[in-house]
C-alpha cells in the first residue's frame, strides 16, 4: 500500500510508489528492494548532452568514460623484459593448451579462486604466443573469460577493454552475444550506461533480435536514468519477446503510462507481464528468476493501479495473482487487505490480515498490518479488542522507535544491524546496545535504498582489491629482491605483530566495548551525571579516530632505477601500487561516508514511520474510547425509549449462565424430586 | 344479457382508458433536482482529514526544523477541504486507510555518489595484481599450496578470510564448509619466511548470539625450489549454543591448525 489518497493528489504518488518497486527489474539483479524514482538519478550533466548522441544518452557521470585500459602495454614490456633475461612467460601454446587452461580457469572459479583465475588468463591471454591464436574460438574463449572474471571482481574498466575485443565478430559468433551480454549486465550493474552504448558501436549493423534487445534496452534505461521517459518509451518498445529483457522493458514502459497518468495504458502493458498464462513453459523467451520477480512486480502495479481507480475487487484479484513463493507475498497480501477496507469489506479485510499473521515470518509490514487490523476491529466496533491492540503496538513499537533514533547517532552499530538485516542473520547476535526485540524488530522493518546494496558491494570489492594489493605490494618487493640478489631468499625479519593495519580497527572495537559498557550503566540507572562526562569523553576519542585511517605499506626501496628492463619495471609498478593504495583508501573513505549517509537515511525513514503509526495508535485509542462511549448512550436511548438491548434480554435467558459442557432442560410443568439431590421428601 | 355483456365491456374499456391516461407521462421530463453538494468541512469521522495527525509534532521528530511554527503555506493539505470520494467512480467505499505513509518515508531511489575514479582505480589495482602475480608465476619456483577443512556439526562459518603477508589470498563464500580438504590458493611466492594470517568468525546454528572467533596468525618458511602444501584445519567443538541456554554452562573450544610439509 502506497499513497492513494486522491486529495494528496494520489496520481503522481502513485505512480512514483510503482516506480519506487521497479526497482531492480532494471538493475539485472532484481534482488534488492529498491526504490528508483525515475528523474532523480540525473547527473547535472547529463541534461546537458548533447541530443544528437542517440546512442549514448544518459547519465555518463564519470571520469571513466573512455578508458579501458587493461594494462596491455604493461605486461608486453615485462614479457620482452623476461625474454630478453630468457625467462619465457609461457611454454608453447596449442589450441589444445589454450583449452586445457580454460578448463583449469573453470576449476579454479568453480572453487571461488577468482583473483587466481585472473592471474592465470592474463598470463595467458597476454602472453606473445597469444597473438596466433587470438581469433580462434578458442581465443575467444579465453578472452571473454578473463573479461567475465574480471568484471565479477569489480574492474569494470579492464574488463570492458578484453570484452570489446569481441564486439566486431560476426554478430552470430557465440562469444560477440556473450560479450554484449556481459556489458549490459556490467552497465546495469553500475547504472554508468553511457560508456557501455558508446563500446557497444562496434557491433556491426546486422544483429540478432537477441542483441538488438540487449542494445534498445540499455538506450531506454539510460534515457530513463537520464530523465527522458520519452525516449525510454520508444527505446522499450523496440526491445522485442526473444529478449531477456522483454519483461523488464514491458513493464519500466507501463510505469513510464503511469507517471504520465494514463492508467489505463500503463495497466495494458502491466497486464502483458502478469499474465497468469505466461510461464516458463509458454513463454517465448528463457524466463529466469528476475522475469518471475518482474511479474509479481507487475501484478502488485496492476492492484495499485485498480486499486487507485477505486476497483478494489479487480484490485483484489490482481493481488490473488501474487503466488504464495513471492517474497512480494507480504506486500500484496497487506495491500489487498487495505483494498478491502477502504471498500469496507471487513470480514474479507481481517481474512487477509489473518493470512498475513499465519505467514509466520517477519516482513516489513508488521507494523502497518497490526495498525490496520486495530483499525479494522475499530470499523467493526469492536472497541475493547481495537483498544487492547493499539495499546500492545504502542509498547511494542515505541521502544523499537526510540532505539532506531539511538542509533541513528552510533555510525558502526548502524551498520552492523543493516548488515544483518541485509544478509538475513539473527540481528540481535550483534552487540548493538538495544535490546534484542527490538534489534530484530529494526532489522524486520527497515526498507534500506537499493543505493546502500550498491556502496556495500562496491565497498566490499575495494576492500579486497586493496588487501590483494598489499599482498602483490610484497611480492613486488620480494621480486625486486630476488633480481638483486641473484635468486636470493626472503628475508626472515618479519614478526607476527598486528601490524600497522589492524590498530585503527582495533581501537574502534575498543571504543565500541566501552560504549556498550555505558549504556548498560544507564539501562543500570548510574548517575546520569557521570555517564554524560564518559560520553562525551568517549565522543573526543572516536572524533580523532574517526580521520584515522588503515595505514598503507611503505613506498618500497626507491633505490632501484626506473626503466624498461626488468628492475625498472618492477620499481615502476612498486611505485604506482603506492600511489593506488593512497588513492583506493581515499575512495574508501568516500564510500565509507556515503554508506553512512544512506544507513542514517534508513533508520531515520524508519523513525519517522513508526512515529506516525504511534501517533495513528494512540488516535485509534481516543476513537476507541470514543466508540465505547456512543454505544453506552445508544443503549440508554434504547432504554429511554423502552426497548431492552439484546444483551439486557440475552440476561433473562437461563442457557446463558450454562457452561459448553452442561445443558439446558427447560421447566415443563412436572416437578419430579427424586430426580435431584435434596429434592426426597418434599412437597 | 346481451346488454350486460356490452356495458361491462365499456366499463372495463374505460377503466383501462382511464388508466392509460394517468399512467402516461408529461410531454418534457423535469429535471432531476442537483444532488446538493458536498460540505466544505464536515466533522463526520470517514471524511475527516487525515493529515492533521500525520505531521510531526516537534517531540515525535528529532530530525524536523526545531520551531513548531510552520509557514502557513506548509498547512495547506491539512486545510484542504475533505471531498468524499464518489460512489459513482467506483465499486466501493468511501473511506481511505489510515496507514497512507508519507512520501519522505521511502527511499529515495536515486542515483548512488560514487567516487568519480573507482572504476579506474579498481581496474588499476586489478590489472597490476594480475601483472604481479603472472611475473611471479614467472620469476619464482617456490610455490605455497593452501588447503582448508572445516570440523563441528553446529558451527555456521560467517566469515573465513585467509592472508599471506598481509594480503588477502582467500576470502570464503557465505555458507562455506569443507568437510573435505580443498585448495583455497596455489601460487608461486618467494623462498624464505612468510605470514600466514586465518581471520574466522563461528555461529552456533542452535543460536546464533553464541559465536567463536579467532585471529590466528604462524609463519611458514618456504623452501627453495619447493612446494609447501599447507593444511589448515578448523576444527568447533563449541557447546553453547546447546548447553548454555538450559544449564547456563557451556564451553567455547575453536582451533585452528596448521599443518606444512614441503614437497619437491
Amino acid at each position: 500500500m502506497r499513497h492513494r489518497e486522491r486529495r494528496r493528489g494520489a496520481r503522481p504518488v502513485l505512480a512514483s510508489s510503482i516506480a519506487a518497486v521497479s526497482v531492480a527489474i532494471a538493475v539485472a539483479a532484481g534482488a534488492e528492494d529498491v526504490g528508483n524514482k525515475p528523474g532523480k538519478s540525473v547527473p547535472a550533466a547529463a541534461s546537458a548532452r548533447p541530443a544528437a548522441m542517440a546512442n549514448a544518452p544518459a547519465a555518463a557521470p564519470e571520469a571513466s568514460a573512455g578508458t579501458t585500459d587493461t594494462g596491455s602495454a604493461a605486461m608486453a614490456a615485462y614479457n620482452k623484459a623476461l625474454a630478453e633475461r630468457r625467462l619465457e612467460a609461457s611454454s608453447a601454446l596449442t589450441p589444445t593448451t589454450i583449452r586445457e587452461r580454460l578448463l583449469e580457469a573453470q576449476e579454479l572459479l568453480g572453487a571461488g579462486r577468482r583473483d587466481e583465475v585472473i592471474a592465470h588468463l592474463v598470463r595467458l591471454v597476454e602472453s606473445p604466443r597469444f597473438a596466433d591464436y587470438a581469433e580462434s574460438d578458442e581465443g575467444h574463449a579465453a578472452t571473454y573469460a578473463l573479461g567475465d572474471a574480471l568484471a565479477s571482481a569489480g574492474a569494470h574498466d579492464p574488463a570492458r577493454g578484453y570484452l570489446k575485443r569481441l564486439l566486431p565478430l560476426s554478430p552470430s559468433d557465440t562469444y560477440a552475444r556473450r560479450a554484449v551480454r556481459r556489458l549490459a549486465e556490467i552497465a546495469i550493474d553500475t547504472e554508468n550506461i553511457a560508456p557501455i552504448l558508446e563500446d557497444l558501436r562496434a557491433v556491426p549493423a546486422a544483429q540478432p533480435p537477441e542483441t538488438r534487445g540487449e542494445i534498445a534496452y540499455l538506450n531506454g534505461r539510460a534515457r530513463q536514468l537520464g530523465g527522458d521517459p520519452d525516449g525510454a518509451f520508444k527505446f522499450f518498445a523496440e526491445v522485442s519477446v526473444e529478449s531477456r529483457f522483454w519483461a523488464q522493458s514491458v513493464y519500466l514502459s507501463g510505469v513510464i503510462e503511469v507517471e504520465r497518468g494514463r492508467l489505463k495504458e500503463g495497466e495494458n502493458l502491466f497486464c502483458k507481464v502478469a499474465d497468469p498464462g505466461r510461464s516458463d513453459k509458454t513463454a517465448p523467451f528463457f524466463a529466469d528468476e528476475k522475469f518471475f520477480a518482474v511479474r509479481d512486480l507487475a501484478r502488485l502495479a496492476l492492484g495499485r493501479v485498480a486499486h487507485e481507480q477505486f476497483r478494489f475487487d479487480d484490485a483484489r484479484y490482481y493481488y490473488y495473482l501474487v503466488p504464495q513463493d513471492s517474497e512480494r507475498l507480504a506486500e500484496a497480501l497487506y495491500e489487498s487487505a487495505t483494498g478491502r477496507y477502504e471498500k469496507k469489506d471487513y470480514e474479507s479485510a481481517r481474512e487477509l490480515l489473518d493470512e498475513l499473521k499465519a505467514l509466520g515470518v517477519h516482513h516489513r509490514y508488521e507494523d502497518e498490518a497490526w495498525i490496520l487490523s486495530a483499525y479494522l476491529d475499530l470499523a467493526r466496533c469492536r472497541f475493547e479488542d481495537a483498544d487492547a491492540e493499539l495499546k500492545g503496538f504502542i509498547v511494542r513499537y515505541e521502544p523499537v522507535r526510540d532505539a532506531a533514533r539511538r542509533l541513528a547517532g552510533d555510525e558502526r552499530v548502524l551498520m552492523r544491524l543493516l548488515d544483518a538485516s541485509r544478509g538475513r542473520t539473527d540481528a540481535a547476535a550483534e552487540p548493538s546496545g538495544v535490546t534484542p526485540d527490538a534489534a530484530r524488530a529494526i532489522a524486520a522493518l527497515v526498507r534500506i535504498d537499493a543505493g546502500y546494496g550498491v556502496v556495500s558491494k562496491r565497498l566490499a570489492q575495494l576492500e579486497q582489491e586493496m588487501s590483494g594489493l598489499r599482498g602483490s605490494m610484497g611480492q613486488l618487493d620480494d621480486l625486486t629482491r630476488t633480481l638483486a640478489t641473484s635468486g636470493g631468499v626472503r628475508p626472515s625479519s618479519e614478526g607476527l605483530g598486528e601490524g600497522p593495519p589492524n590498530s585503527p580497527a582495533r581501537a574502534r572495537a575498543e571504543a565500541d566495548g566501552i560504549k556498550r559498557q555505558l549504556d548498560a550503566l544507564e539501562r543500570a540507572r548510574a548517575p546520569a551525571a557521570d555517564i554524560a562526562a564518559m560520553r562525551a569523553s568517549l565522543k573526543q576519542i572516536e572524533a580523532s579516530l574517526g580521520p584515522a585511517r588503515d595505514a598503507g605499506p611503505g613506498a618500497g626501496s626507491s633505490a632501484l632505477p626506473k626503466g624498461a628492463d626488468l628492475p625498472g619495471l618492477l620499481q615502476t609498478d612498486r611505485a604506482s601500487a603506492t600511489e593506488f593504495y593512497a588513492a583506493a583508501d581515499a575512495a574508501r573513505a568516500k564510500l565509507l561516508e556515503v554508506r553512512t549517509a544512506l544507513a542514517k537515511d534508513a533508520v531515520h525513514r524508519l523513525d519517522q514511520r513508526l512515529s506516525r503509526l504511534l501517533r495513528r495508535a494512540r488516535l485509534g485509542r481516543i476513537e476507541s474510547v470514543l466508540g465505547r462511549k456512543r454505544a453506552l448512550e445508544v443503549e440508554v436511548e434504547a432504554l429511554a425509549a423502552g426497548v431492552l438491548p439484546q444483551a439486557a434480554l440475552d440476561s433473562l435467558e437461563a442457557p446463558r449462565y450454562l457452561k459448553d459442557s452442561e445443558e439446558y432442560w427447560p421447566f415443563e410443568g412436572d416437578d419430579w424430586p427424586d430426580e435431584y439431590v435434596g429434592g426426597e421428601g418434599l412437597n | 344479457m346481451r346488454r350486460s355483456i356490452v356495458s361491462s365491456l365499456l366499463v372495463a374499456s374505460s377503466l383501462v382508458l382511464t388508466t392509460l391516461v394517468l399512467g402516461q407521462a408529461r410531454g418534457t421530463r423535469p429535471a432531476n433536482k442537483p444532488k446538493p453538494k458536498p460540505a466544505v468541512t464536515s466533522t463526520s469521522k470517514e471524511s475527516r482529514p487525515e493529515t492533521s495527525d500525520d505531521k510531526p509534532k516537534p517531540e515525535d521528530d528529532p530530525y524536523g526544523p526545531s520551531s513548531g511554527a510552520a509557514p502557513a503555506s506548509s498547512s495547506a493539505p491539512a486545510a484542504e477541504p475533505s471531498v468524499q470520494r464518489s460512489h459513482a467512480s467506483g465499486d466501493g467505499g468511501v473511506r481511505s486507510s489510515p496507514l497512507n505513509p508519507r512520501p519522505e518515508e521511502f527511499p529515495d531511489g536515486g542515483a548512488v555518489a560514487t567516487p568519480v575514479d573507482l572504476d579506474k582505480i579498481m581496474g588499476d589495482i586489478a590489472a597490476l595484481r594480475a601483472r604481479v602475480a603472472a611475473i611471479g608465476d614467472v620469476m619464482f619456483k617456490s610455490r605455497i599450496v593452501l588447503r582448508v577443512e572445516t570440523r563441528g556439526d553446529h558451527a555456521k562459518i560467517g566469515k573465513l578470510t585467509i592472508n599471506l603477508d598481509d594480503g588477502i589470498v582467500y576470502t570464503a563464500p557465505p555458507g562455506f564448509f569443507a568437510d573435505d580438504e580443498i585448495t583455497v590458493y596455489d601460487h608461486a611466492v618467494a623462498p624464505g619466511r612468510h605470514v600466514l594470517g586465518v581471520d574466522i568468525e563461528r555461529r552456533d546454528d542452535r543460536g546464533e548470539t553464541f559465536r567463536t572467533g579467532q585471529h590466528s596468525r604462524v609463519t611458514l618458511d618456504v623452501p627453495e625450489n619447493q612446494r609447501l602444501e599447507t593444511s589448515i584445519r578448523i576444527d568447533d567443538d563449541s557447546d553453547m549454543g546447546s548447553d548454555f541456554p538450559s544449564s547456563q554452562k557451556g564451553s567455547y573450544d575453536l582451533r585452528v591448525r596448521v599443518r606444512a610439509k614441503a614437497r619437491k
